[in-house]
């Protein structure tokens, strides 16, 4: 398992090496109302839909890497899980080329990985998580996982101390189950990490630019434009309105800070994001992070996590009934409901308590069993990291979900 | 009650491993003109942060296989890491394309081979199996 090749690469006749990840995993929510899934693209998953769900994890990756001699590696993997269209429809995960010029530095050019947090890397590759799966109030503040574009990399060795810095540029587009998509523009991505031993400190800041696409949305800002060219409060309030549900090249920023410490069988893992978005989307300032503590006793590992996300909640210009005939007050009414109820569908405020036990039964595989109890906070109306919604589902519910896993890579 | 005891018979068990071991020691060629490094950097080099043996020598791990006990021995005492999260480090440098775990070879007697015939090479065998192709590393902390 993961041998490294032993003969030297030939120019332009590659070593090739096949490695390959997976899971396979069963979910159980006592949320009825509403799905729990395992990212924010899958239209549906535990809970309301299925009892036991086992699309939220279950997923297969292959990944071939083709080592040409002078440092060129070309390397491409392949993933099938859960998707938007409710199909396991295999998809390039990422395929690029890889130059070192030098052994400390790396430029890659191609499909290549999102990474606005310290796991995003890895995301799909649960064996080399603690956890059934990263925890989403953080990890889906940006769902994007890859993007086409280059980057670079420099690593620094300093006596015990690793400094690693890396920039990196692309463009992406992913589409969601009910139809909408989002179209990442320009995606800037910095990051610092420090590895001391067996504890790693990280800092990252993410810029995307981005258009936000749907049906829903279309209809509103066309809904909105009647009002426009009103000469008074209105029109200004409708065009300052259409601006935040058009989402024509929005700017959403991460701050990100993350730290895992593993002294001996101790593991600890933290991570805390800022989000600041400007008035060309609807989406509201966030802030999210998690905390995660786990001991090993041999092959065993119980952990207990903590999460959470936070939006302060936009304010958006009001539209004014005053002076206006039945008919169009009424519809101004629910031109203010609808930017109201699409504002607070995107102002996430969820908190999770979980407990879990990873098991290494053997080289390459584990088990893991882990129980999450969800709740989003009452008087807010988003459903937190939970999807397709029936319309009982309101903002104070909770979930008890129940997930067993058994990951392997090769 | 069993899952306790089933946890506590295991961690007894690791014990036992530790006590049984004998003594690893870091080699590398005999002409090598490296003649001590720190633990950490040893580290570093057997977790792909670190690609020079010293100065302009480009480095060479070599591993013993999975579940040896000199591979045990080298992880828990020189880098201070768990086999576990050694493994959980390598699948996370695999998946994102950003290295390759180091060479692994069978038994003491292919570290030596390796590492004689190679200057940057750098290995770890028991104790007992030093002999004039390699030299053991002086380890500082």
């Amino acid at each position: 398992m993961l041998l490294s090749p032993v003969i030297a690469a030939q120019p332009w006749s590659p070593d090739y090496t096949l490695h390959g990840f997976g899971t396979l995993g069963a979910v159980h929510s006592t949320q009825d109302d509403a799905d729990f899934s395992g990212n924010l693209f899958q239209p549906n998953g535990a809970g309301k839909t299925r009892d036991i769900s086992t699309s939220v994890d279950s997923k297969v990756g292959l990944q071939l890497d083709a080592d040409f001699a002078n440092d060129i590696t070309v390397i491409a993997q392949v993933v099938s899980e859960y998707q938007y269209d409710g199909s396991y429809s295999p998809e390039v995960e990422w395929a690029f080329v890889q130059y070192h010029p030098l052994p400390e530095l790396s430029l890659r050019a191609g499909r290549i990985v999102t990474a606005p947090f310290m796991e995003s890397q890895t995301r799909l590759v649960s064996y080399s998580q603690t956890w059934v799966r990263l925890p989403n109030e953080l990890y889906s503040l940006n769902p994007i996982t890859h993007k086409q574009g280059f980057d670079a990399r420099y690593q620094i060795p300093q006596g015990h101390l690793t400094h690693t810095v890396s920039a990196s540029w692309g463009t992406t587009k992913e589409n969601f189950a009910n139809g909408a998509n989002v179209k990442a523009r320009d995606l800037w991505e910095f990051e610092y990490r420090l590895d001391i031993a067996a504890t790693t400190f990280r800092l990252a800041y993410s810029n995307i630019n981005f258009d936000l696409n749907s049906t829903e949305l279309s209809a509103l800002a066309t809904g909105l434009s009647a009002f426009k060219d009103d000469p008074g409060s209105n029109g200004a309030a409708a065009r300052d309105n259409i601006r935040l549900i058009r989402n024509r090249g929005g700017t959403y920023e991460i701050f990100a800070a993350g730290l895992q410490h593993q002294p001996n069988n101790w593991l600890l893992r933290s991570e805390l994001a800022v989000v600041r978005t400007d008035d060309r989307t609807f989406i509201s300032d966030t802030h999210a992070w998690y905390l995660t503590v786990g001991r090993r006793l041999g092959a065993f590992t119980p952990y207990l996590s903590v999460a959470q996300v936070k939006a302060d909640r936009r304010d958006e210009a009001q539209l004014s009934t005053e002076g206006l005939s039945p008919e169009e007050a009424e519809q101004v009414n629910q031109l203010n409901q609808g930017v109201a109820l699409t504002i607070d569908s995107f102002t996430f405020d969820q908190r999770s308590f979980g407990v879990g036990l990873r098991w290494d039964y053997a080289p390459g595989l584990a088990l893991k069993l882990q129980f999450d109890h969800v709740e989003s906070k009452d008087g807010a109306r988003n459903i937190g990291r939970f999807v397709n919604p029936t319309g009982d589902f309101s903002a104070g519910n909770s979930a008890n979900v129940i997930s067993l896993s058994m990951d392997f890579v090769f | 009650m069993k899952l306790i005891s089933c946890l506590a018979a295991s961690v007894m068990l690791s014990q036992m491993v530790h006590s049984a071991s004998a003594e690893v020691v870091v080699v590398v060629a005999a002409d090598s003109p490296v003649n001590s490094l720190s633990k950490s950097h040893i580290a570093n080099i057997f977790l792909g942060r670190n690609n020079y043996l010293d100065g302009r020598i480009r480095v060479t791990p070599v591993d013993q296989p999975e579940g040896s006990q000199a591979r045990q021995e080298f992880y828990e005492n020189v880098v201070n890491w768990n086999p576990a999260s050694v493994k959980a480090h390598w699948s996370k440098m695999i998946f994102t394309g950003r290295g390759k775990p180091p060479r692994q070879v069978a038994s003491d007697t292919a570290v030596k081979a390796l590492v004689a015939s190679s200057p940057g090479a750098i290995g770890y065998i028991d104790a007992a199996s030093v002999d004039s192709s390699v030299k053991v590393l002086k380890l500082a902390q």
